[in-house]
């Protein structure tokens, strides 16, 4: 029953959707400090992904929420324009992370390292650090090499990623979460002690100061322009996402998650389609990780434990491993729980605290419950919707398209011999 | 001319030794079937023709050059396909998309192509769909190019797979029980599709089996495997009364009382 009034739900009118912008827009911009119209905002692009209307216009609606609305109406607040990066950071390494988990079906535990490839690239040669191993007291670089470096960045991680994949990949399945977990704790341990012979990293003090990137001698320090910084990177990771998803390689990472031993017999190559998923991935990460790197102006090895990894995991699997909006989802959904709801959640409790009406212990504080929050919310999608908030589903083609295709006048591949064939029948 | 050769292939699990010194030479463009009881190293030996053992001892040739010791991807695209006894499907996929992953390997997309979305790449992507399409037509189930394969009833997921293996443009398709868990009618259906593979298409087909009547039928050779060896070769009348074999098949009694 339930299933069918699912099937029969078109999506959300559109009016709805725009009704509910309008009225959240306004709403944040009387009301200064209204965490609950910011999150009304926000999810008014979830609203937007359910309404009943073409993608085109979808598209053109959400851009200018994000563009023009959320700037406008919340560009002035510090606060929430920290907010919007750092869920767009996630956003971005969630989706990175989905190349390899959810289309290739790697579960890959070490994927902070990456990031903080990525991250430590921008900030050994953009700070002084770098004189310290290379002569010339050519450094620190000014904030317009952070452009340069989102490259470099791209590049040293997705070395980093075939390096650690060439031995890695040679197991799959649990080893492989084992292994990988190794590995991402190597990569930070072995930052947190390179500060001797050779002081590369500046071990557990961190790299500061890193500088904001500039452009045209604008300093972009400010949470504002971190924020269309990481809109542009979250716009370029997504259209990576689609293109690939439907491509000669995401099938073939798709077949390989799916069966290896099929997937072989067709001709797809185990070892070079897994690392190209893993280069894939980790670049993306890196590329985050620079943008990272000069939002923080501080980073030390702290940033980059297991539990990072494990955090950008949890979006993966609970927004739908595989599935691009859901990943979306799930990213925006647990950063936010994390920094906004169970933060906003505990300054209540205490406001109630401090004029006496309820006494809280401090152990009971709920933003100290994060994991555990995570932990059932966790629990509830596994049960009821083990795949995911919204489920990888894959594109139906157009089968009218194919047989209108020009290339549908002959018969193609192994079939070409069957014109032969009757060709010679006939003469 | 044989296309395919296998010559004294042995391979040994442990103490188990699951093939010893077989073998199989293989015509261009005939039917052949490899036959023999359960656990007789039928599979084994399609698992070392396609690469995904590798055999202790013995070589494989493909039109006179040494495939042994390849990867099975390497196989593949040399031209040797198959399908597997308990059906292998990209389940979440379509079915589409399933055969289109069978022209990977005649594809150029690397990662950069695809990020930037040339011409090029879009145009061999419709030609991979539109030759996707097609082969399905030719196994007769494009009514269900876009359903999940996972959800197709069995019949259809056995045509898919033959159709996906089809898309890697094979010379030799190697089917392992391509009529299990088949009623007669069926059975009939793919026996008559196997031989319009072999005509239409110029295969050279060798398959398992375990349906005496389609085997007979079929085949033009038939190789007998007992115990990791070879028993006996011939056509299927002489293999119909080969003593060793019935014996193989029925038991040393069996042939006593006939």
């Amino acid at each position: 029953m339930a299933n069918l009034v699912w099937k029969s739900f078109k999506g959300i009118p559109l009016y709805v959707t725009l009704i509910w912008i309008a009225v959240f827009s306004l709403l944040l911009h009387f009301l200064d400090k209204s965490v609950l119209s910011f999150l009304g905002i926000l999810s008014s692009i979830v609203l937007l992904y359910f309404t009943n209307t073409s993608n085109k216009i979808k598209l053109a609606i959400g851009a200018l929420v994000l563009i023009v609305i959320i700037p406008l109406v919340a560009g002035e607040n510090r606060y929430y324009m920290e907010v919007a990066s750092q869920v767009g950071i996630y956003v971005a390494m969630a989706l990175g992370l989905n190349i390899v988990v959810g289309f290739a079906g790697l579960l890959d535990l070490g994927y902070v390292a990456f990031f903080a490839a990525g991250a430590y690239a921008y900030a050994i040669f953009s700070t002084s650090q770098a004189n310290e191993f290379i002569a010339g007291n050519l450094f620190p670089l000014s904030g317009d090499w952070f452009w340069p470096f989102l490259i470099v960045g791209l590049i040293v991680a997705a070395i980093f990623g075939i390096l650690l994949g060439l031995p890695v990949l040679r197991v799959k399945g649990d080893y492989l979460a084992i292994v990988t977990l190794g590995f991402g704790e190597i990569i930070r341990i072995v930052f947190n002690n390179l500060d001797k012979p050779i002081n590369i990293t500046n071990g557990p003090q961190g790299i500061t100061p890193i500088p904001a990137p500039e452009l045209f001698g604008i300093k972009m320090g400010t949470p504002f322009y971190f924020y269309f910084i990481v809109l542009f990177i979250i716009a370029f990771i997504v259209l990576a996402n689609i293109r690939f998803e439907h491509s000669r390689l995401g099938r073939a990472w798709i077949a390989i998650r799916e069966d290896e031993l099929a997937a072989q017999s067709m001709g797809i190559s185990l070892l070079n389609t897994k690392l190209a998923a893993f280069a894939t991935g980790a670049s993306f990460a890196g590329v985050v990780g620079v943008i990272f790197a000069a939002k923080q102006t501080f980073i030390d090895p702290t940033s980059f434990t297991l539990m990072e990894s494990i955090g950008i995991l949890v979006m993966v699997i609970l927004g739908g491993s595989g599935s691009i909006p859901g990943v979306i989802l799930g990213a925006a959904f647990v950063t936010l729980l994390q920094v906004q709801l169970l933060k906003e959640f505990s300054n209540f409790l205490h406001s109630l605290q401090q004029s006496g009406i309820i006494n809280l212990p401090n152990q009971l504080d709920p933003s100290k419950f994060q994991r555990l929050v995570f932990g059932i919310m966790l629990i509830f999608v596994a049960l009821y919707r083990p795949n995911g908030l919204i489920p990888a589903k894959r594109k139906t083609n157009d089968l009218g398209a194919i047989k209108s295709s020009p290339f549908s006048s002959g018969k193609l591949g192994i079939l070409s011999k069957l014109s032969q064939s009757s060709s010679t029948k006939q003469s | 001319m044989a296309i395919l050769e296998a010559v004294g292939l042995t391979k040994r699990f442990g103490g188990l030794v699951a093939n010893q010194d077989v073998t199989i030479k293989i015509e261009k463009g005939s039917i052949t079937a490899v036959i023999g009881p359960n656990g007789a190293g039928k599979t084994t030996f399609f698992n070392m023709i396609t690469g995904f053992y590798e055999p202790d001892e013995g070589e494989i040739l493909l039109a006179g050059k040494s495939i042994k010791g390849l990867r099975p991807d390497q196989i593949a695209t040399r031209g040797i396909t198959r399908t597997f006894q308990n059906i292998r499907l990209f389940k979440q996929m379509t079915a589409l998309e399933n055969v289109m992953v069978g022209t990977h390997s005649r594809l150029s997309a690397g990662l950069l192509g695809i990020l930037f979305n040339t011409k090029r790449i879009r145009e061999e992507e419709e030609k991979a769909r539109v030759e996707a399409y097609q082969l399905l037509e030719y196994v007769g189930i494009e009514h269900i190019a876009n359903e999940a394969a996972g959800s197709l009833p069995y019949g259809l997921q056995r045509r898919l797979e033959i159709a996906r293996a089809l898309a890697t443009n094979p010379q030799i398709i190697l089917l392992d029980e391509p009529a299990a868990g088949m009623n007669p009618r069926e059975t009939v259906e793919m026996t008559e599709f196997i031989r319009l593979l072999k005509k239409e298409l110029d295969l050279t087909i060798i398959l398992i089996e375990h349906d005496m009547k389609l085997v007979m039928g079929l085949s033009e050779y038939i190789h007998v495997l007992d115990y990791g060896r070879k028993i006996a070769e011939g056509t299927p009348e002489q293999i119909r009364n080969n003593p060793s074999v019935i014996e193989a098949y029925l038991g040393k009694s069996a042939t006593e009382v006939s």
